[in-house]
C-alpha cells in the first residue's frame, strides 16, 4: 500500500492510497508534490483510495445513466480520450470526503487533474476558500492575481515575473482566503511549442531534452491526437522565490484582444463576475457532479455553494485594485513590460505613472 | 426552407432549414409553425455559411470571440462541429436577435445526424438562447411532459430515460388529453394562477408511440420503423391541448434495482430545486467530457460582466419555479428502470 498525504496550508488535507504503481502514475506523484507531508494516522479532509472497487448501486437514483446518487453519496463515470475512470464520493453532506477511484491505466494521467482537482476545489469552497484559476506573483510582500483563460499567456506572464525576481505562488491556480492569497504550486504544464528552456531560463539535462523531442514526434505522428505535456517542477526553477502566503494587492484580468492595453481600476461589481466565471469554466466536472447530486437530494446545503463563492469573491476583491488587461494574440516582451510597470506601481502603492 | 414559429408571442424565424430531413426531429419547434407573413421576428436565425465579423473582439479559449452585444463561436462536441454568430445580445426592446449558423463539414456525413442535420443548431445554439428569451417574457421552459383532464393538468418531470413519454401515452389511452411529452412552458396568469402551456417538440413521434408502442425500449427495427413513419406521415392526428391550469407536479426518478413505485409528497423547496436542476442538467447531460451547452453565454458574460442577458434564467429560474408551483402539490416517485404499467394507476390516484 502506497500512502501519500498532502496538506494545503492547513486549509485542506488530502490522502491518496493505492495498491500499486503503474507507468502512468508520475502525474499522481508530481501534481501536489509541493504540499507533501508525512502520512499521519488521523482523519484527513479528503481520503482517496485508488484501485478497483465494487460499486454499491442498489437503491441509488440513476441520473442520465452516468450518475448514481444517494444521500451524501455520488458515483459517476468519466471518460477522456482513452482514459476511463469511475469515482465514488461519500460524505458530501459532511465535512470529510471519502473517495474511491477505479481507473484504467491511461486515466491515471488524467484524473489527478480532473477529479482530484474537483475534490480539492469542493473542499476549499465548503470552507469558504476559493481555488481561483489565476497565477499569483508577489512584489513587496503583496500578491498580484492574474486570472485568465487558457492560452492567454498566464504561464508566460507568471514566469516572466518570477524571472525578474518577484515571488512566485503558482502559474495555474491560487487559493483566495479571507486572510489573503495562499500558493497552489503545481508542475508547469508546458507544451513543446514553447521554447521551454528559454522561457524558464534554465538548461535541461540531456534526458529531459530527448524526452521533449520524443513527445513532439509522437504528437506529429498522431496528427496531434496525443499531446503529452512537459511537466517541470517550479521548485527546481524558482526554489527560493516560492512564497506561500501574501495579502492580496491587485487583480489583473488578462484577456486576448486586438491590442495591448491596461484599463483604469474597475468597480468590483461586474469585475468579480468575470473572475468567478473564469474559475467556473475550469470546474466543469465539479459543477456537473453537483447538479446531479442536488437533483437526487434536493434541499442539500450544497445548493448555495457558488452563490457563497460569488459573495466571498466580491468581499475579498472590494479593497484591492482590479484592472482588465488586454493582451494581443502574439505575446511580446513589450506586453510584459507594460504589465510589469503598472503592476510595480500598483503594488508599491504609488499613483499610476 | 424558411419557417416562422410563434412560441406564445416569441417569434422565431429560421431560414435555410434542411428540406430532405425527417422534419419532426429536424425542426424541434415544428408544432409552433405559422404562415410566414413577413413580420419581424424576435429571433432571426439563418443557417448558411458566413464570414464572421471579429474586428475588435476579445478572444477566449480559441472558441469564442466577444465584444459588447456580439458573440462568435466555434464549438464542437462528439465529432460534430459548428460555427455561429449572435448579434444583438443586450439589445433594446423591439430589436431582433440575429443568429447565423454554419455546420462543420463533417456533420452531414455522420449517421444519424444526416437525417436531421438542423437538430445540431437547435440543441446547441438555439435552445439556450430560447430559454433566456422565454424567461425574459415570463415563460419558463420546463423539461417535463403533461396531460390534461377537465382543465387541470398533471406535469410529469424527470430526466431522459425515466419513461416520461410512455407514461404520458399510457395516460392518454386511459382518457387523459395529451399536452406534451417532453417540454412545457409555465406562466403565471394572475386570475388563473399558474398555467401550463404545451410545447410538444416531436408530435409525430409521440403519435407513433401512442399507437404502436407500450414502452420506450426501442430496438433497431423499431428505430427504423419510427424513422420511416416520421418521414412519410406528414399529418398529426393527435390533438394536443394547448393550455390548462396546473394541477399536480410529479417528479419521476429512476432507481436502481427492484422497487415498487410509491409516490412521496415533496415539499415546495425541494420540489422547485429538483425541477430547476432537471432543466439545468439538460445542458450537461448528453454531451462529451468538459462540454456544456450554452457555455457561450457564460463566455459572453466573462468578457461583458455588466451584461444582464440571460440573468433572468440563470439567476431567477429556481425562484420563479418556486413561485409557479407554490399553489400545487408535488410528488416524487422512484421508478424502476423498466417501465412499470402500474405507474399510470398511481398518477390517477394523486
Amino acid at each position: 500500500m502506497i500512502v501519500d498525504q498532502y496538506n494545503f496550508h492547513d486549509l485542506v488535507t488530502l490522502r491518496i492510497r493505492r495498491h500499486r504503481r503503474t507507468w502512468a502514475d508520475s502525474f499522481l506523484d508530481s501534481t501536489f508534490a509541493h504540499y507533501r507531508v508525512e502520512p499521519t494516522a488521523e482523519d484527513v479532509d479528503i481520503d482517496v483510495a485508488v484501485g478497483p472497487f465494487e460499486p454499491h448501486l442498489a437503491g441509488t437514483l440513476s441520473v442520465d445513466g452516468r450518475w448514481w446518487v444517494a444521500p451524501g453519496r455520488v458515483l459517476y463515470d468519466s471518460r477522456l480520450k482513452v482514459g476511463r475512470w469511475r469515482t465514488e464520493i461519500e460524505g458530501l453532506d459532511g465535512d470529510r470526503l471519502r473517495v474511491r477511484i477505479a481507473s484504467n491505466t491511461p486515466a491515471r494521467m488524467v484524473f489527478p487533474g480532473e477529479t482530484i482537482y474537483s475534490l480539492v476545489r469542493l473542499s476549499l469552497a465548503r470552507r469558504g476558500h476559493l481555488l481561483l484559476h489565476a497565477p499569483a506573483v508577489t512584489f513587496g510582500g503583496r500578491a498580484l492575481l492574474l486570472p485568465a483563460r487558457g492560452g492567454t499567456g498566464k504561464t508566460i506572464t507568471a514566469v516572466n515575473f518570477a524571472r525578474r525576481g518577484w515571488g512566485f505562488m503558482g502559474d495555474d491556480s491560487a487559493i483566495l482566503t479571507d486572510c489573503g492569497v495562499r500558493s497552489f504550486v503545481v508542475p508547469f504544464n508546458l507544451r513543446f511549442t514553447y521554447d521551454v528552456q528559454r522561457l524558464l531560463g534554465i538548461r535541461f539535462s540531456r534526458r529531459k531534452r530527448s524526452e521533449i523531442v520524443l513527445k513532439r514526434c509522437l504528437s506529429v505522428a498522431t496528427l496531434g491526437h496525443i499531446n503529452l505535456f512537459s511537466r517541470i517542477d517550479p521548485v527546481d526553477v524558482f526554489g527560493e522565490q516560492i512564497v506561500d502566503a501574501a495579502p492580496l494587492g491587485a487583480v489583473y484580468l488578462l484577456m486576448q484582444g486586438p491590442e495591448a492595453a491596461i484599463s483604469d481600476p474597475q468597480p468590483v461589481e461586474p469585475f468579480a463576475e468575470s473572475v468567478l466565471i473564469n474559475t467556473l469554466f475550469e470546474a466543469d466536472e465539479l459543477r456537473a457532479m453537483l447538479l446531479a447530486y442536488r437533483y437526487g437530494n434536493p434541499g442539500s446545503h450544497l445548493a448555495n455553494l457558488w452563490d457563497e463563492a460569488r459573495e466571498a469573491l466580491r468581499r475579498r476583491l472590494a479593497d484591492c485594485l482590479c484592472r482588465r488587461v488586454t493582451v494581443p494574440g502574439r505575446y511580446t516582451p513589450d506586453v510584459f513590460e507594460m504589465i510589469r510597470a503598472r503592476a510595480e506601481a500598483d503594488l508599491a502603492g504609488e499613483a499610476a505613472p | 426552407m424558411n419557417a416562422l414559429y410563434d412560441i406564445r408571442g416569441l417569434a422565431v424565424r429560421v431560414e435555410g432549414l434542411c428540406r430532405a430531413a425527417v422534419p419532426d426531429i429536424n425542426a424541434k419547434l415544428h408544432w409552433f409553425e405559422i404562415r410566414d407573413d413577413g413580420r419581424q421576428a424576435d429571433i432571426e436565425m439563418r443557417i448558411s455559411p458566413f464570414e464572421p465579423r471579429r474586428e475588435g473582439c476579445l478572444a477566449l479559449d480559441r472558441r469564442y470571440w466577444v465584444r459588447p452585444g456580439y458573440l462568435y463561436l466555434e464549438e464542437s462536441d462528439k465529432g460534430l462541429s459548428w460555427r455561429a454568430e449572435i448579434d444583438g445580445l443586450d439589445r433594446p426592446a423591439g430589436k431582433p436577435l440575429r443568429i447565423r449558423f454554419a455546420h462543420g463539414k463533417a456533420n452531414r456525413r455522420r449517421i444519424p445526424w444526416r437525417l436531421f442535420p438542423d437538430l445540431v443548431m437547435h440543441l446547441y445554439v438555439l435552445w439556450p438562447v430560447l430559454e433566456c428569451e422565454l424567461a425574459a417574457r415570463g415563460l419558463w421552459l420546463v423539461h417535463a411532459g403533461a396531460v390534461e383532464r377537465d382543465g387541470r393538468s398533471v406535469v410529469i418531470a424527470g430526466r431522459g430515460g425515466v419513461n416520461k413519454t410512455a407514461l404520458v401515452a399510457e395516460l392518454c389511452r386511459r382518457g387523459w388529453q395529451p399536452m406534451s411529452d417532453d417540454f412545457v412552458l409555465l406562466r403565471n396568469q394572475p386570475p388563473r394562477g399558474t398555467v401550463v402551456l404545451a410545447m410538444p417538440t416531436s408530435p409525430r413521434w409521440f403519435q407513433f408511440q401512442l399507437q404502436n408502442m407500450e414502452d420506450e425500449d426501442l430496438s433497431l427495427w423499431d428505430k427504423l420503423r419510427l424513422l420511416r413513419y416520421l418521414y412519410h406521415r406528414r399529418d398529426v392526428s393527435v390533438a394536443f391541448v394547448a393550455e390548462a391550469s396546473l394541477g399536480r407536479v410529479v417528479l419521476l426518478q429512476a432507481v436502481e434495482g427492484q422497487a415498487a413505485p410509491e409516490p412521496a409528497p415533496l415539499k415546495l423547496g425541494p420540489a422547485a430545486e429538483a425541477l430547476e436542476l432537471n432543466c439545468r442538467m439538460e445542458r450537461t447531460a448528453y454531451v462529451g467530457h468538459g462540454f456544456r451547452i450554452g457555455r457561450f453565454l457564460e463566455a459572453y458574460r466573462y468578457v461583458v460582466p455588466e451584461s444582464t442577458y440571460g440573468h433572468g434564467w440563470d439567476r431567477g429560474l429556481g425562484q420563479a419555479l418556486r413561485e409557479l408551483i407554490a399553489p400545487t402539490k408535488a410528488y416524487r416517485i422512484a421508478v424502476p428502470k423498466r417501465y412499470d404499467p402500474n405507474l399510470a394507476d398511481l398518477i390517477e390516484t394523486l
